[in-house]
């Protein structure tokens, strides 16, 4: 791929973006409702670790504040991932022929799939109250500002990673089952996953969820690294573990893809 | 009367059938949806494992950490027999403008979309919530008492109609909105942290937990869970039956005057 290409790619995908927004409000008063539930949800974290830190003493090794920025760490980058790909949607496109008018476009395969027409506008809300409540939760617990670097790109990589991986986890199902009905199911047990530090489900299932399922990536060791619990080598280790899980992803869809026969005939 | 015509004289049974055909299609998701359960269930169990064990203590506000397994595993087996699928097949249908065709048959729309959604839920219940079911019966210390069973069968099914007329309301926004999928999870979401689907209720304060009990939500999942368990007795899971009845019947109502209201605003996505 040229250099104009990917800089086509990525003004695509911004305008895309740019899209989506304007479409979500231009119904104000559906964007008050959308945003009044999504904020409700948002909530389900902080009474969750409230009531756990309240009868309880919590998590070994992490404080209530400590919790809620690794929870609401989460609940953005699943946000961001509801907003970006719709799994449900696209392989109902893919089942109904609705995918070949996308792939007619001249930009790369990735780029048109993160690009649908149909996501999950109320994530926006999601991504706002999510963003304010870590903001809270960050202003209670001490860090460094090199941590605060160090976790600002090491989350933003694991996003991208995260959302590449279940795009070709998406395109997978489709060849297998020609359904995408259980990814919701495997997508919550992931939420519920990321929510709590992975230390304390033991070494096999901590590697599964950093490597396998890589919701770790995209929550628990940024937060790890902000709270300077990473030496420099796992440091490294974990933003080697993204670039690899996001390489495999976009090589993994492009090959996919290449096999991939419309459901539309 | 060949079978043919039986069939024919039961349209409510022939959707029954197509809906169990539909669902069946797609065999690969009960046992990837039997898998997310148990882990689900798996990781909940581990995580308040961590938790007991740095509290250092054996029980929460009375409640055992093998209760607590128990808990979960039936927290999951209950929340796939109330399985949300209502406001998902009306938003279809209104997307589609199937929800406007649907009156060109001699069948009443809501029953028509309930006799689609129930053997989604029926399959579902019969092989996930089983498995789970038998797991939290051979982990129970003790025999749970017939009359214990039938508390919670019974409170099983008005929790069902609690969320198919919930679910119901939902959809009817879709007529309005087209797009409920959000607003239909949020309401999800509630409904799981509400019902005890998160954690059991009594973890709650004390004036939060009796304010809930008066809600539609515990009957759903805590109720049935904490029944089985001995953690509510049974003359106060009988008042949860009432209240909840209370609440079927009014939801009921509500349901009716709604649908009677929005049903002349129905619009043809489909052209």
């Amino acid at each position: 791929m040229s250099t104009n290409d990917i800089t086509d790619s990525i003004a695509f995908f911004a305008w895309v973006w740019v899209y989506r927004f304007k479409t979500f409000f231009t119904y104000r008063g559906q964007v008050a409702i959308w945003f009044t539930y999504s904020s409700l949800t948002s909530f389900y974290s902080l009474i969750t670790m409230s009531i756990i830190y309240s009868v309880s003493s919590g998590v070994p090794g992490w404080s209530y504040f400590q919790i809620l920025v690794l929870s609401y760490m989460v609940t953005v980058a699943m946000n961001i991932l509801y907003f970006t790909i719709d799994p449900w949607d696209l392989v109902r496109e893919m089942r109904f022929g609705g995918l070949d008018m996308q792939l007619v476009r001249p930009y790369g395969v990735v780029t048109l799939l993160l690009s649908m027409p149909d996501v999950w506008p109320i994530a926006i809300g999601g991504i706002v109250s999510g963003v304010a409540i870590l903001i809270f939760a960050l202003l209670h617990v001490s860090f460094s500002i090199m941590s605060l670097l160090g976790f600002v790109f090491m989350f933003s990589l694991g996003s991208i990673s995260f959302v590449l991986f279940t795009l070709l986890f998406t395109i997978l199902s489709y060849h297998l089952f020609k359904s995408a009905g259980f990814i919701g199911r495997i997508t919550n047990v992931l939420s519920t996953a990321g929510n709590y530090p992975l230390s304390i489900y033991g070494a096999v299932i901590t590697l599964l969820f950093t490597v396998v399922l890589p919701i770790g990536i995209a929550s628990y060791y940024p937060a790890e690294a902000l709270f300077g619990e990473l030496s420099a080598l796992s440091y490294t280790a974990v933003i080697a573990i993204e670039i690899v899980v996001a390489a495999i992803s976009y090589k993994g869809i492009y090959a996919l893809m290449k096999r991939y026969t419309s459901g539309g005939g | 009367m060949s079978m043919k015509t039986k069939t024919m004289s039961n349209p409510y049974l022939t959707l029954f059938s197509i809906g169990i055909k539909d669902t069946l299609a797609y065999k690969a998701n009960f046992i990837l949806s039997l898998f997310s359960s148990l882990a689900q269930a798996g990781l909940m169990i581990l995580i308040w494992t961590a938790i007991y064990h740095f509290t250092n203590t054996t029980s929460l506000v009375g409640i055992t950490l093998s209760s607590m397994y128990i808990y979960f595993f039936l927290v999951y087996a209950f929340r796939s027999v109330i399985n949300m699928n209502l406001p998902e097949v009306m938003q279809q249908d209104v997307q589609s403008g199937s929800v406007a065709a649907a009156y060109t048959r001699p069948l009443k729309y809501p029953l028509q979309v309930f006799f689609n959604s129930i053997p989604d839920d029926m399959l579902y219940a019969l092989i996930i919530t089983l498995p789970l079911l038998v797991i939290a019966v051979l982990l129970s210390p003790q025999p749970v008492s017939s009359f214990t069973a039938l508390l919670v069968v019974v409170e099983l099914a008005i929790g069902y109609s609690l969320v198919s007329l919930i679910g119901f309301m939902i959809g009817m926004l879709a007529i309005k909105m087209v797009n409920i999928y959000g607003i239909a999870n949020s309401m999800w979401s509630i409904m799981l942290l509400l019902g005890g689907g998160v954690m059991p209720l009594a973890l709650f304060p004390n004036a939060i937990t009796h304010i809930l009990m008066f809600t539609p939500f515990p009957i759903m999942l805590y109720t049935p869970a904490a029944t089985f368990l001995g953690i509510v007795s049974s003359s106060e899971a009988i008042n949860s039956i009432i209240i909840s009845a209370v609440w079927v019947v009014a939801l009921a109502i509500i349901s009716a005057a709604a649908w009677k209201f929005v049903r002349k605003r129905i619009t043809s996505a489909g052209g």
